[in-house]
């Protein structure tokens, strides 16, 4: 938990200085969600430099069309600026079952994976893309976050055109369900600093529905609100979320956590952020 | 041609008649008392509820429903001015406008009236007249909407299509794919009774996520901007097109003794309301629905202001995604959407921008029909925030100013550092700023960046040189010139904040020979792609606006708003594809 502590303790310096989260809150198993499972000949490819992303995006979508089941995605690179990293762009294109893990800060980036199963972990990203959301995953199956922070991410505000329109804003994290029974668990999530509103979204794509929707071990911190907007599922299970929206609302329908269509779909309520703080402060 | 025409009845009945929708015109000849009202807001207050809520624009006027006539259309057909032929004769008119002579065609002069020399006396249903105005090949022409139809030639067009002061492009970005792509939905969608139309549209159930489809009632009247003081000063929803031959016209003389006979021609025109249709009925769905018809809620625009209190339609529909109208407009019909980042990279070759954008160039295959099967249809749509522009214009300015051909250019080396500053002044506005800084800061970037887009200004500009970083500059900056404003006459290529539907791609070589290739042979073919040479075909919803570089006007000579842009431009200048799928 040091590094919650780190973000609580403050939040603005943090963005910038602390490691990423991929190691903070240890997550509890959810056999419902588990990570995207690794296949034998899954494709092992590796983000050393931003100038790698060309080729491992090409790469991906050769083999995607190949047939490969799998692949995952390394980051190494501590630190990357203003890259845009997406897979599964074509609508029509194969899917595969994609895992992306770092130990990374991004800086206005922009992440969008498109597959049937897919697992992200140990991302911070800081500070909004030019376009789009940080973090958009869309699967057919299961979605799996995992240590994944959102630090600085603002609201903008646009210019006012009478004959124009199209918007450009984003989230920090927009999970899709692409499939009727789509399961999602987000686990060691932290959003702090963050005026994009929704900051987090869960909706589904055509004929896409999230089946269950776990969240667990996460810090809504210094947010506009609501903070996380859930659109349809079947089931939502909350457990030992922070948040420091007002203690009094903190319900099913909190500023915090917004659930569309049935609210009684959530169980577990996100806790006030001064409870978690203190559990934290009282973690070894 | 409209001056030449006779009177032009403005009629005010919220549930129009064949009448309703007339010419707004000029008062010369005969019968305009009976006809010549005012004007009058058709709104709620109506009583048919058929229209969005009261809607009051920036300024703080209000807005009216009225009807359109010919002088609405975004252009007018072309007509001869009526004959005159002035002298003391008598005619006797066979066809009168009691009972006058229906025909779609043109009759003869016999069929209309006959003449003989003066004489002094009548009898029977002689005429004395002093001239006659008008003939059966140059009437005095009245243009009146056909009221059987909302289309012209039972077919909507992309032509249609003419967006008007309401922040709709992205609604109507994803009518002008439909029109291309899918016609018939746009005709299935209505149903005419008399003076109203119901519009099927459909919300989202997110209980049993499921489509559910609605009728939405609206009449034929359009939203007016008003001087305040009751009288309107032209549509503010969208406009549109009638057709440029009638489909029948009642003929007759009317002729008074002692004064002039009129040849008249009452002519029915198609008037190709569909496209406003369609967005005043998004505009009422919007009330009751949602932008997005309960989808996407945290995408939308609030259906209430500040205070809790419902906003119109028009201010809900005010600026959106296109991707997201789909929903709305085929329910389950929809198979998927996206939206994607288009990536430009400072500095990148022509061949990395192609790689980097694969999945990009896949969709815009498809939005030309590559791949899709024969029952669905692929929509594209791109954009760039300004936000998109101002960050690449700096980037694009960082990137020459490590260039080895810039180094003796010093007066133009002073020019990019300062309007790099700019552009990061203006990413600090929409960061940390309220609407005055940024509208201040988008004012002083489009000043800026027009030093760049004058014509000869700076010759290195259209040297090509460095892979043409040099011409993306220039391209960056002419769209960053527009920032500021709304709808320039000027030179401009793009809007930034504003939705573009694809037509269609051509991928070429570099010896500009055509490339087929569909989305998997991309894959392996893409390094023969020449992102100069290939190009993509828009049409600005706007129906004109097309990019303008010198200020000449469109480059094709027809200012229709469809346009094309190199790839390599379209790869600097939008950020954001959104893309769907749907079952036809």
């Amino acid at each position: 938990m040091c590094r919650v502590l780190v973000l609580l303790g403050g939040l603005g310096a943090c963005a910038s200085e602390s490691a990423p989260v991929s190691s903070a809150a240890p997550s509890p198993p959810t056999p419902e969600a588990e990570a995207a499972p690794m296949h034998q000949d899954a494709l092992e490819l590796t983000i050393h430099t931003k100038s790698d992303i060309r080729s491992v995006t090409s790469t991906l979508r050769q083999a995607a069309l190949d047939g490969v089941p799998a692949a995952t995605i390394r980051i190494t690179a501590p630190t990357l600026d203003g890259i845009t990293l997406q897979v599964g762009g074509t609508l029509t294109a194969p899917l595969m079952d994609l895992v992306v893990v770092g130990d990374t800060v991004l800086r206005k980036s922009h992440v969008a994976l498109r597959g049937r199963s897919i697992s992200v972990s140990g991302l911070t990203f800081v500070g909004s893309p030019s376009t789009g959301d940080a973090l958009q995953l869309t699967a057919t199956d299961a979605l799996t976050v995992d240590g994944v922070a959102f630090v600085g991410l603002k609201a903008r505000t646009s210019p006012k055109h009478r004959r124009r329109g199209a918007k450009a804003g984003g989230r920090a994290l927009a999970l899709w369900a692409a499939g009727p029974q789509t399961r999602a668990s987000v686990s060691g999530l932290v959003v702090a600093d963050s005026t994009v509103q929704p900051a987090v979204s869960f909706g589904g794509k055509p004929g896409g529905r999230f089946d269950e929707i776990t969240l667990f071990d996460a810090v809504l911190a210094d947010t506009s609100t609501p903070t996380i907007h859930i659109e349809s599922a079947v089931g939502v299970a909350v457990e030992r979320v922070a948040t420091d929206a007002p203690d009094d609302a903190v319900s099913t329908a909190s500023p915090a956590i917004v659930v569309l269509g049935d609210p009684s779909s959530l169980t577990g309520v996100p806790a006030p952020l001064s409870a978690a703080r203190t559990a934290a402060l009282e973690s070894p | 041609m409209i001056g030449h025409q006779r009177p032009a009845a403005q009629v005010s009945a919220p549930e129009a008649s064949s009448h309703d929708v007339a010419v707004q015109g000029q008062a010369q000849g005969p019968g305009n008392a009976a006809r010549n009202t005012s004007l009058q807001s058709s709104g709620r207050g109506s009583g048919n509820g058929r229209n969005p809520n009261d809607y009051s624009d920036d300024d703080g006027n209000p807005t009216t429903h009225a009807p359109v006539g010919s002088g609405d259309a975004v252009q007018q057909p072309d007509t001869p001015a009526p004959d005159q032929d002035m002298g003391d004769r008598d005619v006797r008119p066979i066809a009168t406008e009691s009972a006058p002579l229906e025909l779609a065609g043109t009759p003869s002069t016999g069929d209309l009236y006959e003449e003989r020399s003066s004489t002094g006396e009548c009898e029977g249903d002689w005429v004395s007249v002093t001239g006659i105005v008008g003939s059966p090949v140059a009437p005095s022409l009245l243009m009146e909407r056909d009221p059987s139809t909302i289309f012209i030639d039972n077919t909507p067009t992309i032509d249609d299509i003419h967006q008007g002061f309401i922040g709709s492009c992205y609604f109507l970005s994803a009518l002008t794919s439909i029109a291309q792509s899918d016609p018939s939905h746009i005709r299935d969608m209505f149903t005419l009774s008399g003076s109203s139309a119901k519009v099927r549209m459909y919300s989202h159930d997110t209980a049993t996520s499921t489509w559910v489809e609605r009728q939405i009632n609206v009449d034929m009247n359009f939203l007016h901007s008003t001087d305040g003081a009751g009288g309107t000063t032209g549509l503010k929803s969208s406009g549109f097109r009638m057709a440029e031959t009638p489909t029948g016209a009642k003929w007759y003389v009317d002729a008074e003794e002692g004064d002039l006979a009129w040849v008249m021609s009452d002519a029915r025109y198609e008037f190709a309301l569909w496209a406003p249709l369609l967005e005043k009925a998004y505009a009422r769905f919007t009330e009751r629905f949602g932008q997005y018809g309960g989808l996407h809620d945290g995408d939308a625009n609030s259906r209430t202001d500040d205070n809790g209190n419902a906003r119109s339609g028009y201010e809900v529909i005010d600026g959106g995604w296109t991707q997201y109208c789909f929903g709305v407009l085929y329910g389950a019909a929809e198979v998927s959407n996206s939206d994607l980042g288009i990536v430009h990279e400072a500095g990148a070759t022509d061949a990395e921008q192609v790689e980097s954008n694969l999945d990009f160039i896949a969709n815009l295959l498809m939005a030309g029909g590559t791949d899709v099967p024969d029952d669905q249809a692929f929509f594209m749509s791109l954009s760039a925030s300004s936000y998109d522009i101002a960050e690449r214009l700096s980037a694009q300015v960082e990137h020459i100013l490590g260039l080895d051909s810039v180094k003796r250019h010093e007066t133009f080396q002073k020019t990019l550092r300062w309007v790099k500053a700019l552009a990061a002044k203006y990413v600090d506005a929409e960061d940390n700023g309220t609407e005055d800084d940024v509208t201040e800061a988008g004012n002083k970037l489009s000043d800026a960046a027009a030093r760049f887009t004058e014509p000869d200004a700076w010759p290195i500009l259209e040297s090509g040189r460095d892979e043409g970083a040099y011409t993306t500059l220039r391209d960056l900056a002419q769209v960053a010139q527009n920032i500021g404003t709304d709808a320039s006459d000027g030179r401009r290529l793009v809007y930034s904040q504003h939705a573009y539907p694809v037509l269609g791609v051509t991928l070429r070589d570099t010896s500009a020979a055509v490339l087929q290739l569909d989305t998997t042979s991309l894959q392996t073919r893409h390094a023969e792609i020449d992102a100069d040479q290939s190009s993509v075909e828009f049409r600005n919803p706007h129906g004109t606006n097309e990019p303008d570089f010198d200020g000449a006007g469109p480059a094709d000579g027809e200012d229709d708003g469809v346009f094309s842009l190199a790839l390599s431009q379209v790869f600097s200048t939008f950020a954001l594809s959104e893309q769907a799928l749907v079952q036809t």
